[in-house]
């Protein structure tokens, strides 16, 4: 069980989820909180990036794609801009493919369709393991 | 794990949820193995929480689809947002008939959409029925103390 807090060379991994709708974000913090995960919530694209902004950093960010004020593709361009290089995954309900290759093109490492499942919170998991050992 | 004539009821409305299409039991499950002593009220909170917020999304849908002209982006943010929360907790029928009615929309027949919109709001109001009554019952079989 992780108990450090660094989110760099600490064991605990931080994640941002970016969901305008709550219902959303209660079920993936849980979910990622379970694994030992610690979570920040934004409502939409633009809180994301104005918490990088005041410099917040975080291992995993959960991008929805529809979203009030600044969306998931925009926020995605802008923080891949800004030179950010958590792994983000788009998270949607989207399914036709020229959508999902329009928020992949956007900087995405991942893209998942809603609903997030356990086994797919676990390979995106692994995902972040495998960097943290490359860093 | 206590055993009593209100859970056995629980467990009885659970299963028609499941049995009726209302609820989907994968996704119930797996809600299921999110809560936990510290949070044992997670689901409850959830539903409520869904309840809430899917009744706003159908009146804004409903809103949008009044206006003339029809206000076609609030239009695609509440389907979009009412299909991913509806999924999100197993909603099955209202997630079904939120489907339905964005490909009719998306048809461009409008009054086919609304035709479509009241039967969510059925589907809706069924639901809503049924799960605050779940819920109270969720509640009245916390244990205070063994």
């Amino acid at each position: 069980m992780a108990t450090s807090n660094g989110s760099s060379t600490g064991t605990k991994i931080t994640a941002l989820v970016v969901d305008d709708d709550r219902v959303i974000n209660a079920i993936h913090c849980k979910r990622l909180n379970k694994l030992g995960i610690e979570n920040h919530v934004a409502a939409n694209g633009k809180e994301a990036v104005d918490l990088h902004c005041s410099g917040k950093k975080f291992d995993l960010i959960l991008m929805d794609r529809d979203m009030p004020i600044m969306n998931g593709i925009e926020a995605t361009r802008e923080l891949r801009a800004m030179g950010v290089r958590s792994i983000i995954v788009g998270v949607s309900t989207r399914s036709i493919k020229q959508e999902i290759q329009e928020f992949m093109d956007s900087g995405l490492d991942d893209y998942q369709e809603k609903p997030l499942t356990s086994s797919k919170v676990i390979s995106i998991l692994h995902k972040i393991n495998c960097n943290e050992f490359l860093d | 794990m206590a055993n009593t004539p209100l859970h056995q009821q629980l467990s009885i409305m659970k299963q028609s949820f499941f049995d009726e299409g209302l609820l989907d039991h994968e996704q119930v499950s797996y809600l299921e193995t999110l809560e936990n002593e510290d949070d044992p009220d997670f689901i409850e909170n959830l539903f409520t929480m869904f309840l809430r917020d899917s009744s706003r999304y159908i009146d804004s849908i409903e809103k949008a689809l009044e206006a003339t002209p029809v206000d076609y982006s609030v239009m695609e943010r509440m389907l979009y947002q009412l299909k991913g929360s509806s999924a999100s907790i197993g909603a099955s029928k209202i997630n079904g008939e939120t489907n339905t009615l964005r490909k009719v929309f998306h048809d461009g027949d409008i009054e086919s959409a609304k035709a479509s919109l009241q039967k969510l709001k059925e589907e809706h109001a069924n639901f809503k029925e049924k799960l605050v009554i779940y819920v109270g019952m969720l509640k009245e079989a916390k244990p205070s103390e063994y």
